[in-house]
Parts: structure tokens; sequence; C-alpha cells
């Protein structure tokens, strides 16, 4: 291993032993605190890793933060695409040293120039992958990084423009790889041809492709936002209209068959599916005879009476035979005594005088006579007998006398 | 062919991503679609589109007066037609302070409008005056019941679908295209003035335009 290698792995044992402090430092800033933390500060200081930022305030060094956000696709709002120029410069400018160096002799320093140019090659390589990972990450995001609307859409802008200078340093990337590879040839260095060639010139259309695939992208997301700002301000307007306008219903606009279909709202189209009764197919059978199964059982209709035949009106002049009641006859007499008698009259003493009523029980009578009385306004009392049951339970009586109900008080 | 696309298409369903997902999906493809097509047009109907992408739904083949006139009258009746639709999606829109694009896809979580309306009186004043169009809202509910009902109103009406019960999470769907449709066409016939409305603001453009444009120029 190197002296160059091994302070790496120092470095990076460093880092690792106050990952923590990297870790709160990446969230944002660090301050001291116990002894342990102060110590684990200093060391990070020293190592350029943390830089001052206030009193006892500190911060991740910034390529580190870019380092650790690629990383993690994290990107603050509104960070710039790289610009490859100010690398592209730099490679054109060694390019020339080294071209001067060949001519020279200078092996040494020519090989030298040589890592140099590859470095800043690959530089240009990875700047440009850089830029496509992070249109990439803040396009699928919706530029997550931001939740306001608005900012969103400064972003979308702000992105647009920014692609478009990216693809101007595309378009420039292939200037210079052209020219230097028609110079590598001419000065005999293929190796720098085929280092142009392979990391530059092989991926030239598919990055190209891409930017113009995210540039369509952030386009099309510009359009549909202003359109979207353009709809909710219909539809505020439209409200505000109806707020005010509380008076009006609508408008009479002329409508044709050109307008817009969405205008025309579907209608619903019922169906009611029917059985097929003719269908012998063995599932529809099955499933007939299920729904036949599931259907109420059918009302029983009563019989309808046989037609007795053609009928004969007969019209009779005879009168009709009224059957009467020899007890409502006796029922009305009584009524008539009664009303005009000044005493009270037995029951079962006015039945006896009558030969109509022998065949009728006294108790069929008192109870008929007596209902029918009271319910004709009479008053009517019971009779009872003089030996006094010990145990009355039932009011016995033997007779009920009748009278005129006496006149209502005033 | 699939019966169920083809019965919410009778049923005049628009259908999209959001409230019937696997239907819209197996309209994605072009034989289905064309298949579901051949079968409408029988029928004297197409199988039509609210703009490129979005919810398809049953449209007449041919545009006849029967139709023509009323679509009139639902632009002669558009207070009661897609009044309450226009005035309580704006409503939410207020609410939301500018976050809500009301688009597809978008979610409306209950408890955030409850708490906006919690902390604008004139929010608030906004929701009771908008009571008789919401179905079933009362003075005597709370807020929260009556921002519920607003929601259920517009589920009801398809515009917006309850994605999650348990946070009162409400989903748009693609329906409301259909209303933005409406609402273009006014704007095109200018039914209502710019002049008569003064709660709009322009876009404004942004310093870092004006200065990308400006370094633009000069390189």
């Amino acid at each position: 291993m190197s002296e160059r290698g091994d302070q790496v792995q120092r470095l990076l044992a460093a880092l690792a032993k106050h990952a923590d402090l990297v870790a709160e430092a990446f969230e944002g800033s660090v301050s001291g605190g116990d002894k342990q933390r102060n110590s684990g500060i200093d060391a990070l200081f020293s190592l350029n890793v943390l830089k001052p930022y206030d009193e006892d305030s500190y911060r991740l060094n910034p390529r580190l933060r870019e380092f650790m956000a690629d990383y993690f696709s994290s990107y603050q709002a509104f960070q710039a695409l790289r610009r490859v120029s100010g690398t592209m410069q730099q490679a054109q400018e060694q390019w020339r040293e080294l071209r001067r160096l060949k001519t020279v002799g200078a092996t040494k320093d020519a090989g030298r120039l040589h890592s140099a140019l590859d470095e800043s090659i690959v530089e240009i390589a990875y700047s440009i992958e850089h830029n496509l990972t992070l249109l990439h990450s803040l396009i699928s995001t919706q530029y997550g990084n931001v939740d306001d609307l608005s900012s969103k859409l400064r972003q979308n802008r702000y992105y647009a423009q920014q692609v478009k200078l990216f693809l101007q340093d595309v378009q420039a990337i292939d200037v210079f790889v052209d020219r230097v590879a028609d110079e590598a040839i001419a000065s005999g260095l293929p190796e720098v041809r085929l280092l142009v060639t392979r990391r530059l010139a092989a991926n030239r259309l598919l990055w190209t492709s891409q930017i113009k695939d995210a540039q369509a992208v952030i386009s099309k997301r510009l359009f549909e936002a202003k359109l979207m700002e353009v709809r909710l301000k219909r539809l505020s307007r439209i409200a505000l209209w109806l707020a005010r306008n509380k008076t009006s219903a609508g408008w009479e606009l002329a409508v044709d068959e050109k307008s817009n279909a969405a205008l025309f709202r579907p209608e619903r189209v019922d169906l009611r599916p029917q059985p097929d009764v003719s269908d012998m197919e063995p599932a529809a059978w099955d499933g007939l005879l299920a729904a036949v199964a599931r259907m109420p059982a059918r009302l029983k209709v009563a019989s309808v009476a046989a037609d007795p035949g053609p009928q004969l009106l007969l019209e009779d002049d005879a009168e009709v035979e009224q059957v009467v009641d020899p007890q409502q006859v006796a029922l009305r007499e009584l009524s008539k005594q009664a009303a005009s008698a000044s005493g009270p009259i037995s029951l079962l003493t006015w039945k006896r005088k009558r030969l109509e009523l022998t065949e009728v029980p006294d108790e069929a009578w008192l109870m008929f006579a007596c209902l029918q009385l009271k319910g004709s306004g009479f008053r009517v009392e019971f009779v009872q007998r003089d030996d006094l049951d010990p145990f009355p339970i039932n009011e016995r009586f033997h007779d009920i006398e009748v009278r005129c109900a006496l006149p209502e008080a005033a | 062919m699939s019966a169920r696309v083809l019965k919410l298409l009778l049923a005049g369903e628009y259908i999209c991503p959001v409230r019937y997902r696997m239907e819209f999906e197996l309209l994605g493809d072009t034989s289905e679609r064309e298949e579901v097509d051949a079968w409408l047009l029988s029928l004297g109907m197409r199988l039509a589109r609210l703009g490129d992408e979005g919810a398809f739904f049953l449209a007449h083949d041919h545009i006849g007066q029967k139709e023509i006139t009323q679509v009139k009258n639902e632009l002669l009746k558009f207070r009661d037609e897609y009044g309450p639709a226009v005035l309580l999606l704006d409503f939410i829109r207020q609410a939301d302070a500018g976050r809500v694009q009301l688009s597809p896809g978008e979610y409306i979580v209950l408890y955030q409008l409850d708490a906006a309306v919690s902390q604008s009186s004139m929010l608030e004043t906004q929701l009771k005056g908008l009571l008789s169009v919401i179905t079933n809202a009362a003075m005597r509910n709370t807020n929260h019941e009556n921002l519920r009902r607003l929601l259920d109103h517009l589920a009801r009406d398809g515009y917006v679908v309850l994605a999650n019960k348990d946070t009162g999470a409400y989903q748009v769907t693609g329906k409301i295209e259909q209303l933005y449709a409406v609402l273009q066409f006014l704007d095109e016939n200018k039914v209502v003035p710019d002049t008569e409305v003064d709660d709009r603001e322009e876009v404004q453009e942004d310093l870092v335009d004006e200065a990308n444009a400006g370094e633009g120029a000069q390189s």
C-alpha cells in the first residue's frame, strides 16, 4: 500500500469512528457537548470534515455533503445542475499541453498530463450522469423537496431553463470530442482518442435522449400545472358568480352536435335480464330451477263456484211474511206499561201472566228483559232473597223490578 | 370483453383509475377497447374519454336534438345541475390554501379541512352559508360533521370516493374532469365576464426565471 493509500484509509477510519457526528452534520449543524463529543468534533474539524459555521456550531464539508447527497439522492431545492463547461475548458488546456509535451519529448510529464486529462474526462462524464440522476429524482418525486405548489412550479420552470443549458453543454462536448479525436490521430496519441471516444462519445446519444426526455416531462408538467391553475381559477370564478347572482339559475347557450362530448352526460341504461325458459342448457336449466325454487309460494286462489246456469227472476207480489218474536212483542208491551206505571213491575210476575212466554225459562227472560229495558233507560232493581247468605260471594236475586226512570236532576 | 365494464358504462359511470382501477386498466388495452366500442356501436353508443388520458364513459354515437336539448336545459338550470358541486369543490380549494389542485387521484383529508375551518372564521361562515346546498347538513351539527356531509355529498355525486374511512381521506375521481369540461365551455362562451371577479391572482414570474432569461440573453 502506498503512503497516499494509507492516508486515505486513516481518513476513512476517522470518519467511521465519528460516523454519528458525520450523520448528524449531514442533517444540519452540530454543536459541542460532553468531552467525548467535543474530542470527536475536534478530530473531524482537524480533518476538514467539519467546517465552522457559527459560535460552537459546525457543518459538514460541502463536498462531503454533496457526495452523500448523491448517494442518497437527497437534493436541495433549486439545486443547480453541474456545469461541465469549466471542466471541459480544463480538459482542453490539458490536451493542448499534452500535445506540446509529446512534441518536445517530455514523456514523464506527458504521462502525468494524460492521467490528469483522464480524470477531467471522467469528471465530465460523472457530472453529466449526476445531472441526469438529479433530474430524474426531482421529476419522479414531483419536486418532493418542497411542499408548496407554487414553489414546485417555480422549480419546474427553473429546471426547464437548467436543462436547456445542460443540453448546450452536452452539445459542446460533442464538438470537443470530435476535435480531440481528430487531433489525437494527427498527434500520434491514439490512446487519447480511445479515451474520449469510450468515455464521452459512446454515451453522447444516450445522454442527449435522456435530457430531451426530461425536458419533455418538465414541459408537460409545466403545461399541466398551468392547465390546472386555469381550471381552478375557472372553478372559483363560476363559484363566485353563483354566490353573487343567487337569482340566476344558468345560461341559455348554443349547443350543437360538434360541442365537446364531455358536455353530454351519459344516461343510465337500466338492464333487466329475463330468463330464457326455452334454454335447455343444463347450466341454464339448473339456474332456472333454482330461481323458481326461490320464488314465493303461489297464493291459493279460492275455488270458483260452479256456474249455476242462467238465472230467472221471479217477481211475486205476495208479501213476505215476517216472523214475529213473541218475546219482542211482550217486551214492547212491558216497556209501554212500565213507562206509564207509577210503581215497579215485577218481571217474573208479568211473565207468568203471558201465555206466549211460558216456554221461555225464567232466567232467560230476566236476562233478556233486564238488558233491553236497562238499555232503553228504565230503572231495574234486583229483588234479593230475604235469607242472607252467611258468606256472600255473589248477590243472589230471584226477580227484577222495573220502573220508569226518574227525571234527571237539573 | 368484460361484462363489468359494459355494466358500468351502461349504468352511466365514469371509469377512472381512482374509482374503477381494474376496469380502467382493462380498457387500457386497445383490443378490449375496440371490442367494447363495437358492442356499444350496435346500441348507437360509443366509448368516449375525458381528455386524452381521462376517465372512460358512454357517449351517443350520434348527437341528436334530444341530447342537445338536454344539455341546453342542464346549462339553463346550471345552479341545480352543477352548482352544488362547483360551490363545494371551490370551498375545498379555498380551505386548503392553494395546495390542493382538485385533480383526479388527489387526496382530500377531512381533518385537514376541519383544521382549516377551525382556524378561519371566514371559512366557518362560508361553510354555514353552504349548509342549504349540502345534503343532510344542519346548523346544529359541528363543523366536522358538516364537513363530513359535504364530502359525502360529493362522494354521492361521484366526484370523490372514500379512500380511507379511519383517516377520513377522500380521493378525487376522474369524473371531476367532466365538470371542468363544462366550466371550460362556459368560459369559452364568456358567460362570466373577467371583470366580475377580483380574487384571481396572476402567476408571478419569479426572479429565477428573470435571471435565467437575462443570462440567456447575455450569452
